[in-house]
């Protein structure tokens, strides 16, 4: 066992260092160093920075507007941008659909979408839940009926983050309700532009607009948008949720988080000071531990990767973990973080502003991208059978 | 970066789950903790000739000078078998203690019996039973008779059988020291008990006993904090040994066991249980691999990971052991079911070179 970086990679580590230095611009820094998630113009301004050194989407190859680098690399990247902190390259764009097209696209696909994706030309959002489709997403009822070159959609989604901004939307779609409701499921693009298309914000208990439904009337898209064979579509999703390791236990935000608690928010304690330390550095350990554990993840062959459910694992620990850090961070920062603030004073952001509406919205850190609930199953299933 | 375990380690881990499989069993163990030594000698011998005594003892002592890893692969089956042998008390602490010394005659005439399997030693160093008391107040004194040790001795892990002791001690300017006490000496006064978990223990005073000085004032200190953080290896890999079996155990356990007219690990509450169980052991496996490598490469490493590991492997370990329990109900409550043994074995492992509480406040003290 060796659990040193190689010089390699401690290099390309102090290169993205200096360039983050150098290029981050200083608005989206002072922002971000207050704890706020970066806003949709912070995430266009800076992916296109990434870019010019392809680091946006850097185990892409390329040819579609990657760097061709390895795991380790994009870890490191990911890293770095949570230590600076930096805006992430937009999810959806990069682990989520990047990576099911890498897999399912057609060439055409590839060569369309991959290099627009990279450089956030489409800001694409996710389809995938509806009302009566959460954690039992197959049950979706959104249908997709073929009328020649085109697909029709009736239907509609919820929970779609960023849709007011998005260009694009990945749905999926029934095609066919016959037979097992998994085999009847399409992975469709659809420009959200299209006819039909109602977009209806949801607002959050954070006071923020993250959510909004999409309803579908009548929507014409053309075949040649269908990802994969039709009926392949629960493939996809299954192949997207599977292969998310790297960055799904966000080791990076709660460091980072934590350091905030330490120097920002210790010092402001009047009472309770050393008890709040001992929390803190609790949590650090069960942050270390993660991020061995994700090291290690990331450096079992790709065979063994589902062997023992360890993205689950990472999945539920990472998020009670977010959560107990904003709490924690919330109970320190106590009576400043009940003034509601606008996250629009920029240059004048209080110190506290960020800590409620961060520990209210991450709530939903054990319910999005498979609730808590379902990654229990997921691990039981494997430890114990269905 | 590399996680995985070279091929030698491959096999050793291998060879010594095969051997503890058989030697061990709840009645096996049962009947090994009747012996008046609270351990099987015959056992002991077959340590000797599989070369695990010998893992941690120095090539010069037909030793295999073993390094953290080794220590973590082998110490971790002992956790699964909960094996009762002074392996941690006489091959890993002792052994780290004398080799230090090697090239002294006396030390390496020890460990060479140590490695041979024909002596077992045991380290005494902890003097209170009062938490976060780590004084040592045991004197060596010097005449011209030689060296004498006078001092009261805790909770010395197989103290009542061993032939030799590795005690701490200041010497006359108040300086610390490790020193080598031959236990047939009448000075040497045992007081013979159990552990919660049945393993021997003794409360031992020396009074005004012979002695050899084995470390002096300028290595003991590096000594102490060498025997330390390999004991935070040894500790945490038992633990995560035996926090791995307690949950195998429930696994079993729950799908075997039918109420309502199915297995009890069909219910939910159940099942979700099992899936924190698994996640909790994954960090602890993560922390054990880390201390390794903090007692082995400190470099690539925090300064405080060791304390890190030891404080999360204690009270993982501790959760997932409790857990184990309530998933058999009231059978995990019986002896002779053999579940609760993990609690009682993580329950002293937690206590020693610092319990998990221990060293969370010792992170926050460096802060």
């Amino acid at each position: 066992m060796d659990f040193d970086l190689n010089e390699t990679h401690k290099a390309f580590r102090q290169e993205v260092r200096e360039f983050f230095d150098a290029r981050l611009p200083d608005d989206i820094h002072r922002y971000m160093s207050k704890g706020y998630v970066a806003k949709y113009e912070h995430v266009r301004r800076w992916q296109r920075i990434l870019q010019t050194r392809g680091w946006a989407a850097p185990h892409w190859p390329k040819e579609y507007g990657g760097a061709g680098l390895g795991e380790v690399e994009r870890l490191i990247l990911l890293e770095e941008t949570y230590r600076k902190p930096a805006p992430l390259p937009l999810n959806f764009n990069i682990n989520m659909l990047g990576t099911v097209l890498l897999k399912f696209g057609t060439p055409q696909q590839k060569a369309d979408f991959l290099p627009k994706l990279a450089n956030l030309d489409l800001w694409f959002c996710q389809g995938f839940s509806e009302p009566n489709a959460g954690s039992d997403l197959a049950s979706l009822r959104t249908s997709a009926r073929r009328e020649g070159d085109s697909y029709i959609i009736n239907g509609q989604k919820i929970w779609t983050t960023t849709a007011h901004v998005a260009d694009w939307i990945f749905c999926l779609v029934r095609t066919d309700s016959s037979g097992r409701k998994q085999d009847g499921i399409s992975f469709l693009l659809i420009d959200l532009r299209s006819p039909g298309i109602t977009i209806r914000p949801i607002r959050s208990i954070d006071n923020e607009h993250h959510f909004n439904e999409v309803f579908f009337d009548e929507v014409r898209v053309p075949a040649a948008n269908l990802v994969g064979a039709e009926g392949e579509g629960w493939a996809c999703a299954k192949y997207l949720l599977s292969n998310e390791r790297t960055g799904i236990a966000h080791i990076g935000l709660c460091k980072e988080r934590l350091r905030y608690a330490r120097t920002v928010l210790l010092p402001k304690t009047e009472d309770n000071a050393h008890a709040y330390l001992r929390e803190i550095i609790a949590l650090e350990c069960e942050v270390r531990a993660l991020e061995i554990t994700q090291w290690r993840l990331l450096n079992l062959p790709a065979a063994n990767q589902g062997a023992d459910s360890m993205a689950s694992k990472l999945k539920l620990r990472s998020a009670d973990l977010q959560q107990a850090i904003t709490s924690l961070m919330q109970r320190m920062a106590g009576p400043a973080t009940l003034e509601r603030r606008s996250a629009n004073e920029i240059g004048n952001l209080h110190w506290a502003c960020a800590i409620g509406p961060r520990y209210i919205f991450l709530r939903a850190a054990t319910i999005f991208g498979g609730s808590s609930e379902i990654q229990r199953e997921i691990i039981a299933n494997k430890l114990l059978g269905t | 970066m590399n996680f995985t375990l070279t091929q030698e380690q491959q096999l050793l881990q291998d060879s010594v789950h095969r051997f503890l499989a058989e030697q061990y069993s709840v009645s096996k163990r049962q009947s090994y903790l009747a012996e008046d030594d609270g351990y099987a000698s015959q056992l002991w011998k077959k340590y000797a000739e599989l070369g695990l005594t010998a893992l941690m003892a120095p090539h010069t002592c037909g030793g295999l000078q073993g390094d953290a890893t080794d220590l973590y692969v082998v110490q971790r089956e002992m956790g699964k078998s909960l094996a009762l042998e002074p392996f941690l008390a006489s091959a890993v602490l002792s052994t780290i203690a004398l080799s230090a010394e090697s090239d002294n005659a006396i030390a390496a005439g020890w460990l060479e019996r140590m490695v041979a399997g024909v002596a077992v030693s045991s380290l005494a160093h902890t003097e209170s039973t009062c938490r976060g008391n780590t004084e040592v107040n045991t004197l060596l004194l010097s005449s011209a008779d030689g060296y004498h040790v006078q001092g009261h001795k805790q909770i010395v892990l197989h103290g009542s059988s061993a032939d030799v002791l590795i005690a701490s001690a200041v010497d006359e300017a108040g300086y610390l020291i490790w020193c080598l006490v031959p236990t047939d000496a009448p000075e040497v006064v045992r007081r013979p008990f159990r552990l919660i978990d049945g393993s021997a223990a003794a409360e031992i005073t020396l009074q005004n006993a012979p002695a050899q000085l084995l470390s002096t004032q300028d290595k003991a200190s590096a000594l102490l904090e060498q025997i330390n953080a390999f004991g935070i290896v040894a500790s945490c890999a038992e633990q995560l040994g035996a926090m791995e079996a307690a949950l195998a155990m429930s696994l079993d356990y729950v799908q075997t066991r039918h109420q309502f007219g199915r297995p009890i690990g069909a219910n939910q509450s159940l099942r979700h249980l099992i899936a924190e169980m698994a996640t909790t052991v994954e960090s602890a496996t993560s922390m054990t691999m880390l201390a390794a490598m903090a007692a082995q490469n400190p470099s690539t490493c925090e300064p405080q990971d060791l304390s890190a590991a030891k404080y999360l492997v204690g009270r993982n370990a501790r959760s997932v052991c409790e857990k184990a329990i309530q998933l058999h109900g009231g059978v995990g409550m019986a002896e002779e079911c053999g579940v609760g043994h993990y609690l009682l074995r993580v329950l002293v492992l937690d206590q020693l070179f610092g319990d998990s509480d221990h060293h969370l406040e010792s992170m926050v003290a460096a802060a």
